[in-house]
């Protein structure tokens, strides 16, 4: 239960508003390290019981949401500049990840921080949403030639550009997984399906159903766990939220077949009901995949790198099955070979430089 | 229980495994085996409470693990176990406690708002003196909170947006090079530890909180004064009043987190001002700079 | 050279404003999220265009509505030399934009 202190607080408020002081000393560490901090006051404020937290507590709490409210309107207003820059092309704005769930108004924007926005680009505009861009104050961040060639050969988005001013990244999308992926979802269908939001001109997100393979497939797919509780917590949000219409649940296994999909869907489904007891269909469950003969093993690697990575929460075997997944996510998004020189060129070049000073 | 309850090996004990000690309305857990931090918190700390269960930042000071552990010493602050700031010399550990505990406070306390500024209180109402580094801030602060002033403290105005009121946070005073010699000459009754040379930010000594700022330290402040400092040797004493606009500029720019609170950070900083006189103030020794706010307070 | 050239705040800025009835005041825009210290005339002209919207003010607009606020026997060339510095360095900060009349 202490190990899992944030997974119960979020799944269940009236706990953790009566936690003891000390249950709390641990929850706050772990909700901050896990980027849900902001979540879990939001969670608790809209439920009308912040002022029943310990006054301790609850200044942490009400520091996360200014934060929280800060970012909603600073990302707003980055919004808004990206916005023009691409509509001047004639092109919508498709945003993705936490700016759509922002714009869109979802339950998954409350209390969800954010380092960075992205956008989904038509493969073929690409060149001029980036000469654009650049010709608005955004500048590419990786000058390295390696680093170039690396994004623009096989990643699925240019290398992240740093506007030169306001200092805010954004990250642009031509595809949701990269071009050397086992998966290959279509961007265009995705671009195709993605909807417009009302009252707000040249702005669109992905549909429903494609938010969340979206979702599933960045975490499921990626090599980077440190968000992964966050991530499940906003798959949680995407799920309860749009299954109010009436014929989601069906139509989210289609379009998981169609764009090829099933298997991030498949752990989609199945760890949001184990971690936040989602309410998905059981029959829903059995039609979207069978586990295999690897399933105690993906089990077990998932439930622990989707927990919390406070020291806490981190048992041993935990930075090992981050390693584990890390290679697996490699794998998944790369031809053997090609994983074999990069991991052989990360290792030749000197890393990033370590923390700043503050 | 207090600090100087503990014995120098209980003291040492408990910061093996985490020290619960209480600053104003803050607990921070602090774990390091460095003995020089040890004998910082029992000079400086000797009077703050000891807690038991709760912390607001839980903060390591430890060696980093690579070849200087054993050539030239360094050590690193670990916030939540995640490093923050590049290592330091082993010797300036305890300076290096108190930079990172402001760090903890602009970047966890939003609750608040944070005015880069010393504050001091007299008759009811705080003085607070926003001011870059440079400005003579921290020599008068120190000089003030020796000559009938309350020290609020020496770096971070907390404004509670919920009362309009100045919170304390009473810690050590930081003075750098000449300002040392200048305060230990003023009031020889200030307790210092041994000055840290060759740090970034040259030589420094932490001066500790004189004994009526702990002993009040969960009393709020009314906002009074806003005055900018601004030290030229050898010039004569000039107060100028200037515009609440001004003064409430000041506040803006000075603050860690304005950008955060929006449209209620300036209506709590409007309300705030409201209710204070704003001054900029030249002086040309500390004994003119204490003597003109005096009659301010005096005046008021 | 201003022909039909007028001048409206920009669009949403969500302005607040402390006055102590002093020299200068402090205004907030919400959209640009920054505080600008700005004089208690300039701040006027501000206060004109806010309340013009979405309507736009030409110059010479502009001294007419500032005239009856100003001291008796101010000329009108002080007020207009206020707007030659004004309006630009409100277009510069982002709270007003030129908009030519295209009728």
């Amino acid at each position: 239960m202490r190990q899992d202190l944030l997974r119960h607080a979020l799944n269940d408020i009236d706990l953790a508003v009566h936690l003891p002081l000390r249950d709390w000393d641990l929850l706050l560490r772990q909700a901050r390290s896990a980027d849900l901090l902001a979540r879990l006051a939001t969670l608790i404020e809209r439920a009308g019981k912040l002022a029943d937290v310990a006054p301790q507590p609850r200044a942490h709490l009400e520091s996360a949401l200014v934060l929280a409210e800060a970012q909603g309107t600073a990302v707003r207003r980055e919004v808004e500049h990206v916005r023009l820059a691409v509509n001047s092309l004639g092109i919508d704005l498709v945003l993705l990840k936490g700016g759509a769930y922002l714009m869109a108004g979802l339950p998954a924007s409350q209390g969800r921080l954010f380092s960075d926005l992205d956008i989904l680009v038509p493969q073929d505009r690409l060149a001029e949403v980036e000469a654009t861009l650049m010709l608005n104050g955004w500048a590419t961040t990786h000058h390295d030639p390696y680093d170039q060639r690396y994004y623009r050969r096989w990643m699925h988005e240019l290398p992240p550009m740093l506007h030169i001013r306001r200092m805010t990244v954004l990250d642009v999308h031509h595809a949701i997984v990269p071009a050397t992926a086992s998966l290959k979802p279509s961007s265009a269908a995705l671009l195709a399906a993605a909807r417009p939001l009302p009252d707000q001109l040249g702005l669109r997100v992905l549909a429903p159903a494609d938010m969340v393979l979206h979702s599933a497939t960045h975490l499921f797919y990626n090599e980077e766990f440190s968000h992964g509780l966050r991530d499940m917590s906003d798959l949680d949000l995407l799920l309860r939220h749009f299954m109010q219409e009436g014929d989601f649940w069906p139509g989210l296994i289609s379009r998981a077949h169609e764009l090829g999909l099933n298997r991030p869907l498949y752990y989609c489904l199945r760890y949001c009901k184990r971690l936040f007891a989602t309410p998905i269909p059981e029959s829903l469950l059995a039609e979207a995949g069978t586990h295999g003969t690897t399933a105690r093993l993906m089990d077990k690697l998932w439930l622990r790198v989707l927990g919390s990575l406070h020291p806490s929460a981190r048992d041993i075997g935990s930075a090992a099955a981050g390693q584990l997944l890390y290679l697996r996510a490699h794998w998944h998004r790369m031809p053997p070979w090609l994983l074999a020189y990069h991991l052989c060129m990360k290792s030749l070049r000197p890393g990033p430089r370590s923390e700043g000073t503050p | 229980m207090i600090v100087a309850d503990l014995s120098p090996g209980d003291l040492q004990a408990r910061l093996r495994t985490g020290l619960y000690l209480r600053t104003g309305p803050f607990v921070s857990c602090i774990t390091s085996s460095e003995p020089l931090l040890a004998e910082g918190i029992a000079l400086h700390y000797a009077e703050h409470a000891v807690e038991t269960e709760f912390a607001d930042f839980h903060v390591r000071i430890a060696r980093p693990r690579n070849l200087r552990r054993w050539y030239r010493p360094q050590v690193r602050f670990y916030f939540d176990d995640a490093p923050s700031f590049h290592p330091l010399p082993a010797d300036q550990a305890f300076p290096m406690l108190e930079w990172g505990l402001n760090w903890c406070v602009t970047n966890q306390a939003h609750r608040y708002l944070i005015i880069h500024a010393a504050v001091l209180q007299r008759q009811g109402k705080s003085l607070i003196l926003p001011a870059p580094p440079g400005s003579g801030k921290s020599t008068l602060c120190a000089g003030l909170a020796h000559s009938g002033w309350r020290l609020l403290s020496d770096e971070l105005a907390l404004i509670d947006p919920d009362t309009g009121r100045v919170v304390p946070v009473p810690r050590p005073v930081s003075l750098k090079n000449r300002s040392i010699e200048i305060l230990k000459a003023f009031a020889p009754q200030a307790v210092f530890n041994p000055t840290v040379s060759d740090t970034i930010k040259g030589d420094v000594a932490h001066m500790r909180a004189p004994p009526d700022a702990l002993l009040r330290a969960e009393e709020s402040a009314a906002p009074g004064w806003i005055v900018m400092p601004h030290f030229e040797a050898g010039a004569a004493p000039q107060l100028v009043e200037i515009t609440r606009a001004r003064g409430m500029m000041a506040l803006i720019e000075n603050a860690f987190n304005f950008d955060l609170h929006g449209r209620r950070g300036f209506d709590t900083l409007g309300d705030f001002v409201d209710q204070c006189r704003c001054y900029r103030y030249s002086y040309g020794s500390l004994a003119d700079a204490i003597d003109g706010c005096n009659r301010l307070a005096d005046a008021a | 050279m201003s022909l039909a050239e007028a001048w409206r705040i920009s669009s949403n800025l969500e302005l607040a404003c402390r006055d102590w009835d002093e020299d200068e005041v402090v205004v907030f825009s919400q959209r640009l999220g920054h505080s600008l210290l700005l004089s208690a005339a300039s701040a006027r002209v501000l206060d004109l265009l806010a309340t013009a919207a979405p309507q736009t003010l030409t110059q010479a607009e502009l001294v007419e509505r500032l005239l009856p606020l100003c001291a008796e026997g101010t000329p009108t060339g002080d007020i207009q030399s206020l707007l030659d510095v004004t309006l630009p360095e409100f277009y510069r900060i982002g709270l007003a934009e030129p908009w030519i009349n295209s009728n």
